[in-house]
């Protein structure tokens, strides 16, 4: 009786057994198939159905090639080699076709199947649904590389914007090195008098010269503090343009060129100037910087005129083409050339450019008065709005300046 | 007794020519200065045959005519081409001195900030160039 039993306990037990095994491939997410060494398939699990899309008559008695994408098919041979070795294949990422076509990513293991003897007879796979997995690494490996890319050109446009800065840095510690040697070297002369002529005057002082000596000793001290007291003052202003940074406004040309006139109504009268002004435009910029710069160059054409004095201004829209090469490098941008011309005493157009340097003259202090840096700050002025000037001239034939400002 | 020594100022700013005039008349009151404003000037009166200056001294930094081309020019005038050239100026720079030098110029004095200065270094010119000085070389 208890041998019947327990035979039929044993069977139940292995029946159960089953059944639980048969339950947990069953319950799997993952595709769970196993197949001879032919690669046919001999049973596929609920996950396979799921995952694949082929129904278990479908698949059973098939090729396992049926679910290998046409460029994917010396896989299984390869699988089948290791397999016949009794070697597993672990985790191998691949990609599987599923019934309706669709490429999946699928990270598949394999087992050998052994019989009770030892010899492998099949395999069984489990195929894991990896799709979602692998497009988030894609994604976030793109977001990375597109991070990256964006990390590099902000880096070339800081490093970019840093040279730039090194670049005005460096010429402005030029410039600076050539204004400090140029206005101590030009501060030496009116310094240099008045050393030179005190000296006289104590002399004469000692010796009893006349009043007459004196007193031209004197005023030649006087003058000469005065020349120097106006450099220093030229000085600073120069210096200044340089610094001040103020927000650009249309400015009225018109309007500026009326103050200026104004300004040296006077001399105008005296040497019975005649003035005539185009209509003018009107510029962005800093209105006092351009009041500086026609105050300096209407000055210097009622200064350097020997007969009685014709001053022209007058300004059109330059076409690029008549640009000066310097400019030409903005090709888009659009420049008003505006004119200032006399008929003064003129100078050698060798000298064109440098008459713009700091404290450049080209006559002597006793001709024409002035410390020279008038055009060196119309330079300034002008460069400062993104312009530049140049000068045409002939001895005896009046001056032309050009002032080229962005419209 | 002697002629007098006739010397050529070559000199744009008048305050530098009358300090030189009183400086030289006082090492040296025989001295007869005469002055050319700028290159241009000095040149005009240079090439006239019957004017010889014993001595010539000469700025660099002057308007219409830098002193060192003056200096070539004077140097092409057969009679001068030998002439005690000595260049008067505010610099120091020994890039000027090496460029007058090579353009001709006898000697190179800075001009001084001080009479005591200026005396001195006129007085060796003199004693160095001065055709008639007993010390001469």
């Amino acid at each position: 009786m208890n041998e019947l039993f327990k035979d039929v306990s044993s069977n139940e037990l292995e029946a159960r057994a089953q059944t639980w095994l048969a339950a947990i491939i069953h319950s799997s997410d993952d595709a769970i198939i196993s197949k001879n060494l032919e690669g046919i398939v001999h049973s596929w699990n609920e996950g396979a159905r799921r995952i694949f899309g082929y129904e278990p008559e479908e698949m059973i008695g098939q090729p396992i090639t049926k679910l290998i994408p046409p460029d994917r098919q010396q896989e299984e041979p390869a699988i089948l080699e290791r397999l016949k070795r009794g070697e597993r294949v672990d985790h191998f990422e691949t990609k599987r076709i599923t019934k309706n076509g669709i490429i999946l990513d699928i990270s598949l293991s394999i087992s050998p199947i052994r019989d009770s003897g030892g010899r492998v007879i099949g395999a069984s796979k489990i195929a894991r649904n990896i799709t979602d997995q692998k497009q988030a690494e894609r994604i976030i490996s793109e977001e990375k590389e597109k991070f990256r890319l964006e990390l590099e050109a902000t880096v070339q446009e800081r490093t970019n914007e840093l040279a730039e800065l090194n670049a005005r840095l460096a010429k402005s510690n030029h410039e600076l090195e050539q204004f400090a040697y140029i206005t101590s070297h030009d501060l030496q002369e009116p310094l240099r008098k008045i050393h030179v002529f005190s000296e006289l005057l104590e002399e004469g002082l000692n010796n009893g010269a006349d009043a007459a000596t004196l007193a031209r000793n004197l005023h030649r001290i006087k003058t000469a503090s005065v020349r120097m007291s106006r450099l220093i003052k030229d000085v600073l202003e120069y210096s200044r343009l340089s610094r001040i940074e103020l927000i650009a406004v249309p400015v009225d040309l018109n309007e500026i060129i009326k103050d200026v006139l104004l300004e040296f109504d006077l001399q105008i009268a005296e040497k019975k100037a005649v003035i005539s002004i185009d209509p003018l435009p009107a510029i962005k910029g800093i209105d006092t910087q351009f009041h500086q710069l026609f105050r300096n160059l209407i000055g210097n054409s009622l200064k350097f005129s020997r007969q009685q004095p014709c001053i022209a201004v007058r300004a059109e829209k330059s076409p690029p083409g008549e640009l000066p090469e310097i400019l030409q490098r903005n090709a888009t941008a659009n420049f008003f050339r505006i004119t200032i011309q006399d008929n003064g005493i003129g100078f050698e157009q060798q000298h064109a450019n440098a008459i713009f340097g700091i404290f450049q003259r080209l006559n002597s202090q006793d001709a024409y008065g002035g410390s020279g840096i008038g055009l060196a700050l119309c330079k300034k002025i002008v460069e400062n709005h993104g312009g530049i000037i140049t000068a045409v001239s002939e001895p005896g034939k009046g001056a032309s300046f050009n002032v080229f400002l962005p419209a | 007794m002697n002629k007098p020594l006739k010397i050529l100022l070559i000199e744009d700013d008048s305050d530098d020519r009358e300090i030189f005039s009183l400086v030289m008349k006082s090492i040296h009151p025989f001295s007869e200065t005469d002055n050319a404003v700028d290159g241009l000037d000095a040149l005009d009166k240079l090439k006239r045959d019957g004017y010889n200056p014993d001595l010539i001294f000469l700025d660099l930094n002057m308007p219409k005519m830098h002193g060192l081309e003056c200096l070539q020019e004077i140097r092409r005038i057969e009679r001068l081409s030998r002439r005690p050239v000595i260049v008067f100026s505010t610099s120091s720079n020994p890039h000027d001195i090496s460029a007058s030098r090579a353009a001709g110029a006898t000697d190179y004095v800075v001009k001084g900030n001080e009479i005591a200065t200026i005396k001195q270094s006129l007085t060796q010119v003199l004693k160095k160039y001065d055709p008639r000085s007993p010390t001469h070389e």
